[in-house]
């Protein structure tokens, strides 16, 4: 065996020399090297594009308008003043809340639920059907409802009927309350499995001695449930709550396939006013700024709920 | 057939055409002969003698529509691409890429009459086929971002104008000469063209011929029957005072008399603009000025309202948008309708005896009732961002699209309304090759044909989405049709400075 080593004097081949120069520039900014790939993609599919957004909705631009011209915050009184605009943002409250809390009761329940059965197999396959529902594309899902709901031939009404709960069938989708309640729950029910599958983790979690505990202090089913589940369970409600609430407030599929916004506008929600004046009115500039709103109160809404209930959450 | 436009003056199309950023494209298609024997070219001369009854019957099969690769019906039309053109650069294109709204299973002369121009010139395509919904929105994409592709696309009426005042349309202006509009009613010509591109002065033609819908109404003659209305109550003249008699007919049940468009959807401006039509009424005034918030127009919404607050409509009809009232009907829960012509066999399949074409109501008021339809045009243009290649390709099947063989297949095998007038005298002479229903129903749709117009006016795609938002909350109960018709035109007013 023998050995080759540098002496002064020797001629080091120059891939050897940018090798080494490489390898040590890499361990020097380990850090940005594994990261910096990660960083340029979010850069570039979600920096940029925000901040060209929000760039753009200080501009007039539409179709037929020679070059976009700078208007201030023009865009933003415009929508400020519109009727249009405030209604749809209640809308939207309403029906990202309204899904929020069904999709995160009905979650805990059937978690809860879930995980009283024994039998691990047929746990299993539970949660395996109710995780189906959250496979299905958002806009197929809308589609179905929208045919479950026809007022004339939908299903829901014959089931309805043939049960005897009603005699006449129910025009679902063409009266305002009831459509904004059915686009809500249908919304809801895409999002349930997700919220079923993060609190049942939570639960699984929970240690056992503390049911055991509270037990033995004589307390009851729903007291152990307050006291015990709920305090654990917070960390798992947190991100149920917060990510399906970020969904639902920038939801369009379910209620673009399901009633576009109507029965006359009683659905429209800020998502589908946002494609109504950008790909059919193509007023490119005040779109930018209701998509700067909806950003925006995303990003305040998520960080309070970070910062004070997951603060909370901590402290507790 | 009328226009009423408020877009520019119709005019001749030029030969050779000018205009800045064509590369060469205009001066290259100049250069062909489009216009010497064009009658035997586009296959209008003699046409029953030179493309007879039989030749015509090898077409594709109801159950593959899209089938008509080597068909004899394809070979043996009259067509022909002008001599020299496998000299230009579009000998060089192999394929080029169309955008068609929906998909090909639905426009299968459309199929038909690319693959003609495939068949003669060897040129190649590649379809994209978006729902008509997003399509728009995707055209205005790509064409914003000056995309090469798609070379060909289909371009709707709301969108006519606004993608040639944005500079977006390549022109056609070598196609067409002095004489080559004779095939074709006037109104065609004024459709075809517009002189609101800002890079060019004039008037050009910027469209060929694509598809031409109308819509009649359909009914289930077993459902009228059923709830004790005269089944032929529809046939012949009939008024709205009939309609609101079959509708009375129906309110207690589940089935409906007769269901409209009510979301907001621009099938429900179409609901309206029949009910105007229908009253002799207009959009475009005599002054040029778009008005919604007329008399008629009044009496239009009114009636929509009413007819669902005193339940003679049912209440899903707010929710009804595109391809809602053809379920209904096929599932026979409405007994009249209306829809495109291009539906009829699809009733008579269904419904067999069941069912029967009949032409639009005549109002019971108005300036001059009468059983008035509407056009919905679609036309094929060219995408200016292509290469003058792609171009001078797709220019060969525009030159196809306003063929004799092209709207042939439009009309009997699609059933959509032909362009050219002469293919409805010669379906007549050749009755017996037509399906069954082209013989029973061409001469009423001929008839409504005569009675029936289509408005052009700038902006359109604009103040046809808000028009179709006020007339569904008006019928939703959200306003009142006073207030919704207001509101309406003050957006028009602001929109189109009037």
């Amino acid at each position: 065996m023998s050995t080759q080593s540098a002496k002064i004097g020797d001629r080091i081949p120059l891939y050897r020399v940018l090798r080494d120069r490489v390898a040590q520039v890499v361990n020097d900014h380990i850090k940005l090297v594994l990261l910096g790939p990660a960083l340029l993609a979010l850069f570039l599919v979600f920096i940029y594009p925000v901040v060209y957004m929000f760039y753009q909705s200080f501009f007039f631009s539409t179709l037929g308008a020679a070059e976009p011209r700078f208007v201030g915050l023009a865009n933003y009184v415009t929508l400020f003043e519109d009727p249009a605009f405030t209604r749809d943002f209640v809308t939207t409250l309403q029906y990202s809340f309204g899904s929020v809390t069904i999709a995160t009761l009905s979650g805990l329940a059937i978690a809860l639920a879930v995980k009283q059965v024994d039998s691990d197999r047929l746990r299993d396959a539970y949660i395996s059907l109710i995780m189906a529902a959250w496979a299905i594309p958002l806009a197929t899902a809308g589609l179905m409802w929208r045919w479950i709901f026809h007022g004339q031939v939908g299903i829901l009404n014959k089931v309805l009927r043939d049960i005897g709960l009603v005699s006449n069938n129910i025009a679902w989708t063409a009266d305002p309350t009831l459509a904004l309640m059915a686009v809500i729950f249908v919304d809801s029910w895409v999002r349930m499995p997700f919220a079923m599958i993060v609190l049942y983790a939570g639960l699984q979690s929970i240690p056992e001695h503390m049911y055991d505990a509270v037990k033995v202090d004589g307390a009851t089913t729903f007291e152990a449930f307050r006291h015990v589940t709920i305090p654990y369970l917070r960390p798992s409600l947190f991100v149920a709550i917060l990510i399906n609430w970020m969904f639902a407030w920038r939801a369009f599929d379910i209620v673009f396939t399901m009633t576009k916004g109507g029965p006359g506008t009683s659905t429209e929600v800020l998502s589908v006013l946002l494609y109504r004046q950008g790909m059919e009115l193509f007023n490119f500039g005040y779109t930018n700024a209701v998509a700067v709103i909806l950003v925006l109160v995303t990003m305040v809404v998520g960080a309070f709920y970070v910062k004070v209930i997951l603060q909370r959450v901590d402290e507790e | 057939m009328s226009i009423a436009g408020c877009s520019g003056e119709g005019g001749g199309g030029n030969d050779g055409g000018e205009g800045g950023g064509d590369g060469g494209y205009l001066e290259e298609a100049s250069q062909l002969d489009w216009s010497s024997n064009w009658q035997e070219r586009l296959g209008y001369a003699n046409a029953l003698e030179n493309w007879p009854g039989e030749s015509r019957q090898d077409v594709a099969p109801d159950d593959s529509p899209t089938d008509w690769e080597g068909r004899e019906a394809i070979t043996s039309a009259p067509w022909q691409p002008p001599e020299g053109w496998d000299e230009t650069s579009a000998a060089d294109v192999d394929s080029i890429q169309i955008l068609n709204f929906g998909s090909l299973g639905f426009d299968p002369a459309t199929v038909a009459r690319h693959e003609m121009v495939t068949d003669r010139t060897g040129i190649g395509r590649e379809y994209l086929t978006p729902e008509v919904n997003t399509a728009i929105p995707k055209q205005q994409s790509f064409l914003s971002a000056g995309q090469d592709r798609p070379t060909m696309f289909n371009v709707e009426l709301q969108t006519f104008t606004s993608w040639v005042q944005n500079g977006w349309i390549a022109p056609q202006d070598p196609l067409w000469s002095d004489g080559m509009w004779e095939p074709f009613p006037s109104v065609v010509q004024d459709v075809l063209t517009s002189d609101r591109d800002p890079s060019r002065d004039g008037t050009h033609v910027y469209y060929a011929p694509q598809i031409m819908n109308m819509p009649v109404y359909h009914v289930n003659r077993a459902l009228l029957e059923d709830h004790g209305v005269d089944p032929e109550i529809a046939s012949g003249e009939w008024t709205w005072s009939d309609l609101e008699t079959v509708m009375g007919a129906f309110q207690d049940s589940d089935v409906a008399g007769f269901a409209h468009h009510g979301a907001n959807d621009v099938y429900t401006l179409f609901d309206f603009l029949l009910m105007v039509y229908q009253q002799g009424g207009f959009i475009i005034q005599d002054d040029g000025s778009v008005q919604f918030n007329t008399d008629v127009g009044q009496e239009a919404l009114g009636r929509m309202v009413s007819w669902r607050e005193d339940g003679l409509t049912p209440e899903s009809v707010i929710s009804y948008g595109q391809g809602d009232l053809t379920d209904v009907f096929l599932a026979e829960q409405a007994a009249i309708i209306w829809r495109w012509s291009s539906f009829i066999s699809e009733g008579m399949n269904q419904l067999g005896d069941d069912y029967y074409m009949a032409k639009p109501p005549a109002a019971d008021t108005g300036p001059d009732p009468a059983q008035r339809a509407l056009f919905n045009p679609n036309l094929l243009a060219i995408n200016p961002h292509a290469s003058n290649s792609e171009k001078m390709a797709a220019l060969l099947f525009a030159d196809a699209n306003r063929s004799y063989p092209a709207q042939w297949w439009e009309y009997t095998y699609e059933g959509n309304l032909s362009y050219a007038n002469r293919v409805y005298d010669d379906a007549v002479e050749l009755k017996d090759t037509l399906p069954a229903w082209q013989q029973e129903y061409s001469g009423a749709i001929r008839e409504v044909q005569e009675l029936s117009s289509v408005e052009v006016w700038p902006s359109m795609n604009s103040t046809q989405i808000r028009t179709a938002e006020e007339i569904s909350l008006a019928i939703s109960g959200s306003k009142s049709a006073e207030k919704a018709l207001g509101d309406l035109q003050a957006y028009i007013d602001q929109v189109l400075g009037q």
